[in-house]
């Protein structure tokens, strides 16, 4: 009698399951490898930088149909370690720059980088139309890693409506206007701060600029030594230097003795919509190029302007910030690759990423398309505020210089005691100085 | 009862199917946990950057961290944290577990609304704990004002408070504990209750004398398992003082700092030597509080 054996059914059936488990995981490994070469192209997930760059990537295909361009889309958070982890595996990805936390300089001085410049001498690369400023920045013992995309500077946006509603003139977009010192800019300030701590309160300046040197390059005197921009590190630091001290002790004064400028607790209150500006109650903004595409379309809800930045000495500096393409040094298909850069480089592709994402382009032809892109703003007016913005600019530290997220860690926990009020300017900088040249000195302890 | 000669071809079926069940399980584990594990142990004795081969440099980085101020302070952070989120976490839980254990109309209603929070994901609730506690505009701040005419404190932004204001937090998402005391206070015997009620014994007795010992296991439990995860808060941390671990440091969590050294600062052998050393202080505190339980816990078994 054959009895139908329910635990052979059972058994037979768990197998089953379980193999067609494995063999689905193991599935893609099988997949036939393509003739196409593939390039994988990284960027982060920003609504107008997706769609700009799938378009890239698309187009770049149906020029060169054996090319496969397998584009990663990284949250910013994630960014630096997807980067880190695929190039530790052995599978990097080809093509990036720092969008993420992380600077190039950090990529660089872990030799994770392609050397461009035989690639741009046997191309014979026309560097010419390139900003002067741009084509040396990312160069690196000599050689050449990365030709920024877009440069930009740091700037004071401000709400053309309030200014008008007051009465006030608009701040000059000329850098050379010596007249814009820091009394004047915290006169308009004052004038312009109305029911401060309020709900409804209206702010004359709401603080953005980063990283920690911007504030003393406007009162003419950087926290880190200019060798440090070249070597990627630095072994002293300036903290205590009476003009950074003052610049810092200022920035504190805004908030907390002149009352123009909202606490944190303030700032978080009013960031409900995003960026506190959009609320339409903060009068002058000031903060790194990344305002040009970030207040992008926000004229349809009131006028605003881009103004040079105050002076607090006669010689200022404000921070830029340029973003390169660079290429993994361990890239599987070098040429291609190579290509593919020139692609993305191109007045073309550059242009295009100016229309849609709205950076300042470094190439010089392609200027005058950026300057008519702001209804709210005469394109004279532009053109003076970047020029201005990239001639007095200095590439941000935390593009050149190695583990710079180290040092934004200990300069933003210790500044807190400044910005929250718990003590001058003056202590906490004369406190922090042993201990950040300390931390500079073991910054490449591996 | 099986005479073992008779454990033939269908215990052996039944034995393989077994080890086919549990074999996704074990691929997994030692894919995701073992393995990791046994390979952060060995790059916690490598300099590794990422960009290049681990480079072995034998117990540099134990060395290192002994002196390092920022390790022993993030491990003062977190333990000041983990004393105050668990055991104000478990009284608050049983406390409520209790209240639950009556016969009140509409309990599945409260039992719902208190289990809730624990649901929500860790990110959202911070982001909406950093709304109710923002000193200006928050409705906590807003209620202790208008209600007892005190100005609260900056919360998130002050020194003092972030740590306290994160473990009110911690105390929102209970949910977890409430189920499961409410399961242990189900199964006390409700004889014991009658037996004390006919001998005169006070609710407040009751509860200390026999409540309390019947449910001691439980309580093991959630204040192991409560330890375990208090040392290891992360997320809330980080979406609060972005990543910062401000103001001024004061937040500044162990796995904060093994996060930055590992995946900002690139320096990814001092950081697997910190989380080590975080596994083995976090199992010495268990083991030390599994061995004291056999002098407060009790276990009907042993009756």
């Amino acid at each position: 009698m054959k009895k139908y054996d329910l635990s052979t059914l059972k058994y037979s059936v768990t197998v089953a399951i379980v193999f067609s488990l494995i063999f689905t995981l193991l599935l893609p490994s099988f997949a036939m490898s393509e003739e196409k070469v593939t390039i994988t192209w990284a960027i982060n997930s920003d609504p107008q930088r997706q769609p700009w760059a799938q378009s890239v990537a698309k187009k770049y295909e149906e020029l060169h149909p054996n090319i496969k361009i397998n584009l990663l889309v990284i949250p910013w958070n994630d960014f630096d370690s997807k980067i880190n982890t695929l190039y530790a595996a052995g599978t990097p990805v080809d093509i990036w720059t720092q969008w993420g936390a992380s600077g190039i300089g950090d990529f660089y001085y872990r030799g994770m980088l392609m050397d461009l410049t035989p690639y741009l001498k046997k191309d014979k690369f026309d560097l010419s139309d390139f900003l002067p400023s741009v084509v040396n920045m990312y160069k690196f013992g000599g050689k050449i890693y990365g030709i920024p995309i877009y440069s930009v500077g740091s700037y004071l946006y401000y709400n053309k409506k309030l200014f008008d509603e007051a009465g006030i003139a608009y701040p000059p977009s000329n850098w050379e206007d010596k007249s814009w010192t820091m009394d004047k800019f915290l006169e308009i300030a004052q004038k312009l701060t109305k029911d401060y701590g309020t709900p409804q309160a209206q702010y004359g300046v709401l603080d953005g600029l980063w990283p920690h040197n911007a504030w003393p390059l406007l009162f003419g005197q950087d926290i880190f030594p200019t060798s440090a921009y070249r070597n990627g590190k630095a072994d002293t630091a300036y903290l205590t230097h009476p003009r950074v001290v003052k610049a810092i002790q200022f920035l504190q004064d805004l908030t907390y003795k002149y009352k123009v400028s909202p606490t944190p607790a303030m700032q978080q209150g009013m960031a409900a919509a995003g960026n506190p500006f959009y609320t339409g109650r903060i009068a002058m903004y000031l903060t790194g190029g990344w305002g040009w595409w970030v207040l992008k379309g926000l004229e349809k809800k009131f006028p605003w302007g881009a103004a040079a930045l105050p002076r607090g000495a006669t010689n200022i500096k404000d921070v830029t910030f340029s973003d390169p393409w660079v290429i993994a040094k361990t890239t599987k298909h070098p040429d291609e690759v190579w290509d593919f850069w020139k692609f993305l480089t191109s007045k073309e592709v550059i242009g295009d990423f100016m229309e849609r994402v709205g950076a300042i382009p470094s190439r010089k032809s392609l200027l005058s398309g950026f300057y008519n892109s702001y209804p709210s703003i005469p394109p004279k007016d532009v053109e003076t505020v970047v020029i201005g913005s990239l001639k007095y600019g200095i590439e941000s530290p935390n593009h050149l210089m190695i583990r710079y997220d180290k040092i934004d860690s200990f300069l933003k926990n210790n500044f807190d005691l400044i910005l929250l009020n718990k003590e001058s300017a003056s202590n906490v900088l004369k406190d922090m100085q042993p201990k950040f040249v300390k931390l500079l000195q073991e910054i490449t302890k591996e | 009862m099986r005479k073992r000669s008779n454990l033939g071809a269908l215990a052996l079926k039944e034995e393989r199917a077994f080890y086919l069940f549990i074999s996704p399980w074990i691929i997994g584990f030692v894919i995701f946990t073992a393995g990791p594990l046994v390979g952060s142990l060995i790059l916690s004795f490598t300099s590794y950057n990422m960009a290049s081969l681990p480079r072995f440099i034998g117990i540099n980085n134990y060395k290192e961290l002994i002196y390092d101020p920022l390790v022993r302070r993030s491990l003062l952070i977190t333990t000041y944290y983990t004393i105050l989120s668990v055991p104000l976490g478990m009284i608050l839980a049983l406390a409520l577990a209790v209240v639950l254990n009556q016969r009140l109309p509409a309990l599945g209603v409260y039992r719902t609304i208190f289990y809730l929070p624990s649901i929500v994901p860790a990110v959202a609730s911070a982001l909406l704990w950093q709304w109710l506690l923002n000193p200006e505009f928050g409705i906590v701040n807003y209620f202790l004002y208008k209600f007892f005419g005190i100005r609260g404190p900056q919360w998130f932004y002050s020194e003092s408070w972030v740590i306290p204001s994160l473990a009110l937090m911690s105390l929102w998402g209970v949910g977890n504990w409430i189920v499961i005391y409410l399961a242990s206070l189900q199964g006390v015997p409700t004889t014991l209750y009658e037996a004390a009620r006919i001998d005169g014994a006070s609710s407040w007795t009751m509860f200390f004398k026999i409540t309390l010992p019947v449910i001691s296991p439980t309580l093991l439990f959630t204040l192991v398992t409560g330890i375990i995860s208090a040392f290891q808060v992360f997320t809330q941390v980080y979406v609060i003082t972005g990543g910062m671990g401000g103001p001024n440091y004061s937040s500044h969590v162990l796995t904060l700092y093994i996060y930055r050294t590992g995946f900002k600062e690139y320096r990814m052998g001092y950081a697997s030597s910190m989380a080590w050393i975080l596994f083995l202080i976090v199992l010495v505190l268990s083991l030390i509080i599994l061995k004291s339980s056999k002098k407060w816990v009790y276990y009907e078994v042993e009756q």
